[in-house]
């Protein structure tokens, strides 16, 4: 081990270009590309318009919840409590608008609010009281999901306005929901932050190092807060947009999201060591999600069989990724 | 490159997983989807296993998609049953009330739609199968009024409030004990997953407040045998009765064997074949009836055995 | 074995003929002879990549060689693990410590062969044991203390201790000073001499020549694999030892630099930290200043500069820059109102090492780069790429900063900086760790940043470099402010009284 870096000093010699830009990503677009193909030719029914906007529209609530995860991860977090926080923000939106007759449009903006203030306490308990993210959303976890049930006693929330559920349901221009041009608009807009703005840029830095971030002139704090808050506001928005697609707000809504949700982020390319990972990677990862379910259901694999499959995927994406991160 | 590595070796278990998929298709042209709110838990499970062997009985294809107890994943794998051009959807909601969502979906679609076990309020089905829980939950309770002659104190562990079964189950029960009045509710407390370890939790708090507690109602099999667990550890000086409900394999091994004192046993292989004929029915055009409730069997140690090898 | 296949070698201690090692079809180190008698100390000396942990690499089991023979104690030696080589009685003491932080110094020293009786872990006998140790080594440390609180130099005996408890009879000591103060060093140096005269014998490698002069019976320069010099004697100017060691003559090391211009620059006063660990300092530094913090480690010369630029928070007194009081509570206060540093750690606290030399340039320099806070990859690249060539760095924008060798490194975080022309420069141990070839270059850079106008304060445990380029020195000893000495009134005697008080 010592003679190599030696070497590599002495020479000076060219490693493998890195920039953390984003693209990163192309080995798990390559997978995705070969997971069509397949389903392609193994089901008439996969590679057809209406099955892709089907696709679009199941991983939408996942999409827009990995977008907050990114970032949080790309800071060398996590944040365990998103589908905790998506139930609490769907049924806050439920229980104002039912119980007090707040107006949807503002019972949406407050299921946003509860979402980020979620995600900022989440925040404070990490860097003020400095508690290892795993706990602190651990802890908001839990919090989230009790709070969820107090609102209404457990019951759930049925029958918003058709103006609402159209959100989910109607395909504008036969081709885009609401909900989906929402999940798009988010990943563009982040997309342009993480790659674009120095805030953005920043957050590699305070995965790379918090240390060296702040060193830097970076007020890691005051961001780490800002990451938190803004996962917590978009698995509000992913509550919103589940809403309207069950028609209903449910406390049990979105049990065991959070591990979904990671494990599209990683096989994204990101590492949950922090400093790595981008938006074109979450989102690729997360139609690898999306269209393997999709397809072995159009497959009619035994459910049984696909939990093995998407296991096995994850497995093996994340091994090849340490594996490829310790060749370098 | 490794990650071409890996989405080769992904894409081949698919591809593997897809040949057992398509290995199973039948001859017949009808495909009928079924939707199961979850496998983990043996009620849903064993309807699927008798749909499962109707349909390759009469050579219909069976598409199985478990939403692991997640409506939103059900309404996406109903979404996909629809892409998948199937004839009917067999429809077992998850969550607590029945979404009507995938129905209108289905609808939409022209595919009729057999709901089983319950049936969303807003969009029933074209029909809905389920035991008539009110009726059966009478009987049982009326049974335990006869048992007990007529006195004793009640715990009741319940199932995740606010859903149908648990809702149907209290009101027949309650019933029961209106013409009864010797014998009194003196707790109850709701469980979330209907699972053994919270029957056995709350059972033992129970007993821990009031020791006098000499009859427990689980409202499933699961809780009433957490409930017995309770019972046993307790050390009572008296004698409990403890009753369950859905006659699931579990349920009825322990009433055979003394564990439990009774059940009501689901017809869940006669829900399966009725929800899989009905399905056909409603493809052929036939006229179904909106509800076809069934009734449940009251299940002590004299009947359990039989139940166990030919289960209804 | 017979002694017979090296027929000139000393009968016991280590003798090396003709030993070569290949990396990837690179030779890196080339045909060397080395003789180590019982009781000797030779010191091994060379620039980064010269070749020196790779052959002690090799005699530690670590690698095998390509080609070439060793003998020890007269039997043929061809290690195949650290294991094997430390069964044979050779032990490698790294310069980053492997110990477990955690475990007690005894649970250290005996990891791995813990002494056992029955199926438990016989406590009483470890720690005898490893006490019999420790005052072997004159230290007075109860051997159940945890590693982790022990300061850098204790721990790096611990690691002696252990070897010691193996019955090594040669110790390699790569850089075993790098972290330590003048007097840890003395301690350090005293132990040797003892361990000396029981016949152990050790391969000293260090990049501070000064030493070398003090601990080493002989010396050995190595530069690109290959034996250039050898000395029986330590005595050798060091000017001679630099110049065997880059392979050219070196005149001066230190650049001349201009006097200080008049306008006070950085002035503290009265300035205390939270934990007591420097007290009532108060100092100022001029534009053109070269301002040098000396002291032995522990004296809160770090904790001083980190509490000045607002990385660590200040008990009392008071910062101004161009005579406004300032208020920097975050690192980012201080970059903004135009004082920037070079961190101690610039592995752990300065650089991104995964990151590319562009994301690093870049961190903290956002607002001077793109057009309204936006900022694209092109813009970063070029960014960079000004800022590395105008310091000279040898590297692409797109590298990762891993690759870098450590003078590099540094310059990178120079660079960094530099681009936001601040007014201060504050630069902690610039050059540890770093060979002699490139710190010439450092310090050309140290004197043009003054020769610029800034004020520069440079913090360093390297006596000759405070000395060789600061106008003035203040001294430190446990957190106090021994004194403030002109460059008249500057050398290494003065400071070390000071120092030591």
């Amino acid at each position: 081990m010592v003679a190599p870096s030696e070497q590599d000093q002495a020479t000076g010699r060219l490693t493998i270009p890195s920039f953390n830009w984003g693209l990163g990503f192309f080995g798990p677009l390559v997978g995705l590309v070969l997971l069509c193909i397949v389903f392609s030719f193994t089901s008439e029914y996969f590679f057809t318009t209406r099955n892709a906007l089907n696709i679009l529209d199941q991983v939408t609530v996942l999409g827009i919840l990995a977008i907050g995860m990114t970032a949080v991860i790309i800071t060398g977090g996590i944040d365990l409590s998103v589908g905790s926080v998506l139930a609490f923000s769907m049924m806050m939106m439920g229980w104002l608008s039912r119980e007090f007759g707040v107006p949807l449009e503002i019972a949406m903006l407050c299921a946003i609010l509860t979402g980020a203030a979620c995600g900022a306490v989440s925040g404070l308990l990490i860097t003020v009281a400095r508690l290892p993210p795993f706990i602190a959303t651990l802890a908001m976890m839990t919090v989230a999901r009790g709070l969820a049930n107090i609102l209404t006693d457990g019951r759930q929330i049925v029958g918003y306005p058709s103006w609402f559920t159209s959100f989910a349901t109607v395909r504008h221009f036969d081709f885009l929901s609401v909900t989906v041009g929402v999940f798009i608009v988010s990943v563009i807009l982040a997309f342009i932050y993480l790659r674009y703005r120095p805030g953005g840029r920043n957050l590699y830095a305070i995965g790379g190092s918090p240390e060296v971030a702040r060193l830097s002139g970076i007020a890691v704090k005051k961001v780490t807060v800002g990451v938190y808050a803004m996962c917590g506001a978009l698995s509000g928005l992913a509550g919103i947009a589940l809403a309207a697609r069950l028609n209903s707000s449910q406390p049990s809504a979105g049990l065991t999201y959070e591990l979904d949700t990671i494990a599209a982020v990683v096989i994204g390319g990101a590492s949950l060591a922090g400093g790595v990972g981008s938006i074109a990677g979450t989102v690729v990862g997360v139609l690898i999600i999306g269209v393997l379910s999709n397809g072995l259901n159009l497959l009619a694999v035994s459910p049984f069989i696909q939990m093995v499959v998407i296991g096995c995927v994850i497995a093996l994406a994340v091994t090849f990724d340490t594996l490829g991160r310790r060749n370098r | 490159m490794n990650r071409v590595f890996l989405t080769t070796t992904s894409a081949i278990a698919v591809a593997g997983a897809a040949l057992l998929g398509t290995a199973a298709q039948a001859q017949d042209d009808l495909t009928i989807g079924l939707a199961v709110a979850n496998l983990q838990a043996d009620f849903f499970n064993q309807i699927k296993q008798s749909v499962e062997a109707a349909g390759e009985e009469q050579g219909i294809e069976i598409i199985t998609v478990d939403a692991a107890g997640d409506a939103a994943t059900q309404v996406s794998q109903i979404q996909d049953l629809i892409t998948r051009e199937i004839d009917a959807l067999i429809y077992i909601p998850a969550g607590a009330t029945a979404a009507g969502v995938p129905v209108e979906a289905a609808r939409a679609a022209g595919i009729p739609v057999v709901a089983v076990d319950r049936n969303p309020p807003d969009v029933p089905g074209d029909t809905f199968i389920a035991t008539n829980s009110v009726a059966a939950a009478q009987e049982l309770g009326d049974w335990v009024c006869e048992q007990t002659g007529g006195t004793g104190r009640v715990g009741v562990v319940q199932g995740q409030l606010g859903t149908t079964p648990e809702i149907d189950r209290d009101t027949g029960f309650r019933a029961a004990l209106d013409d009864c009045p010797g014998i009194e509710i003196v707790a109850q407390q709701a469980s979330n997953m209907w699972m053994q370890d919270e029957g056995f939790a709350i059972a033992q708090d129970m007993l821990l407040r009031d020791p006098e507690i000499t009859i427990f109602f689980g409202r499933a099999d699961a809780l009433a045998l957490g409930a017995a667990q309770a019972v046993q550890v307790a050390n009572l000086d008296h004698d409990v009765l403890v009753v369950g409900f859905d006659g699931d394999f579990a349920g009825l091994e322990a009433v055979r064997d003394g564990v439990l004192d009774a059940t009501m046993t689901q017809r869940t292989q006669g829900m399966g074949r009725m929800a899989l004929e009905s399905a056909i029915a409603l493809i052929n055009g036939e006229d179904v009836p909106a509800e076809q409730l069934q009734p449940a069997t009251l299940t002590t140690s004299e009947n359990a055995a039989g139940f166990l090898e030919n289960h209804p | 074995m017979p002694a017979a296949s090296a027929p000139e070698s000393p009968r016991r201690g280590l003798s090396i003929r003709g030993l070569s090692k290949d990396f990837f079809g690179n030779r890196v180190v080339s045909d060397l002879d080395l003789d180590v008698a019982p009781g000797e100390v030779v010191a091994l000396l060379g620039e980064n990549g010269a070749g020196k942990s790779t052959v002690s690499a090799m005699i530690a089991g670590i690698h095998p060689p390509t080609e070439g023979t060793m003998v020890w104690e007269g039997q043929a030696f061809r290690p195949v693990s650290p294991a094997d080589a430390l069964a044979a009685g050779i032990g490698l003491i790294h310069q980053e410590m492997r110990l477990l932080p955690d475990l007690s110094i005894a649970e250290n020293v005996f990891v791995g062969r813990l002494p056992m009786r029955g199926a438990m872990v016989d406590r009483e006998t470890m720690n005898r044991r490893a006490a019999e140790q420790l005052q072997r080594l004159g230290l007075d440390i109860p051997p159940t203390t945890r590693v982790g609180s022990l300061r850098v130099a204790a721990q790096q005996q611990v690691e002696i201790a252990k070897a010691l408890t193996l019955n090594a009879r040669l110790l390699i000591l790569d850089e075993p000073t790098a972290a330590l103060g003048g007097e840890e060093t003395d301690r350090l140096f005293e132990q040797i001499e003892r361990l000396k005269q029981d016949g152990v014998s050790f391969i000293y490698i260090s990049h501070r020549l000064d030493e070398i002069a003090r601990i080493a019976d002989r010396v050995a320069v190595l530069r690109d694999g290959a034996l250039v010099a050898t000395h029986d004697t330590a005595q050798v100017p060091v000017k001679t030892l630099i110049e065997e060691m880059v392979g050219r003559s070196v005149d001066r090391m230190f650049p001349t630099i201009a006097p200080p211009r008049d306008q006070e620059v950085l002035s503290v006063d009265n300035l205390s930290g939270v934990d007591g660990a420097f007290r009532n300092v108060s100092f100022s530094v001029r534009a053109g200043e070269v301002f040098g913090i000396a002291g032995i480690v522990g004296a809160g010369r770090t904790e001083l500069v980190r509490a000045i630029t607002g990385a660590d928070p200040l008990a009392s007194g008071s910062v101004s820059i161009d005579g406004q009081v300032v208020h920097l509570r975050e690192p980012g206060d201080a970059i903004r109102a135009g004082l920037v540093m070079v961190p101690e750690d610039r592995k752990q606290q300065g650089l991104l090492l995964d990151q590319t030399l562009a994301d690093n340039v870049a961190y903290g320099n956002f607002d001077l780069m793109g057009r309204r806070g936006w900022i694209s990859p092109g813009a970063m690249r070029r960014f960079a790429q000004a800022a590395i060539s105008r310091m000279g760095v040898k590297g692409q924008p797109a590298q990762s900063a891993s690759v870098l060798s450590g003078g590099n490194q540094q310059k990178l975080v120079i660079a960094k900086w530099i681009s936001r022309d601040p007014k201060i420069f504050i630069l902690d141990e610039p050059t540890r760790g770093i060979d002699v070839g490139a710190r010439a270059a450092i310090y050309e850079v140290i004197a043009g940043l003054a020769q610029s106008g800034m004020a520069v304060v440079v913090v360093s445990s390297d006596l000759e470099e405070v000395l060789g380029l600061s106008h003035r020195v203040l001294v430190l000893s446990r957190g106090r402010q021994r004194g403030l000495l002109d460059r008249e009134a500057l050398s290494h005697v003065a400071v070390m009284e000071l120092a030591t008080s």
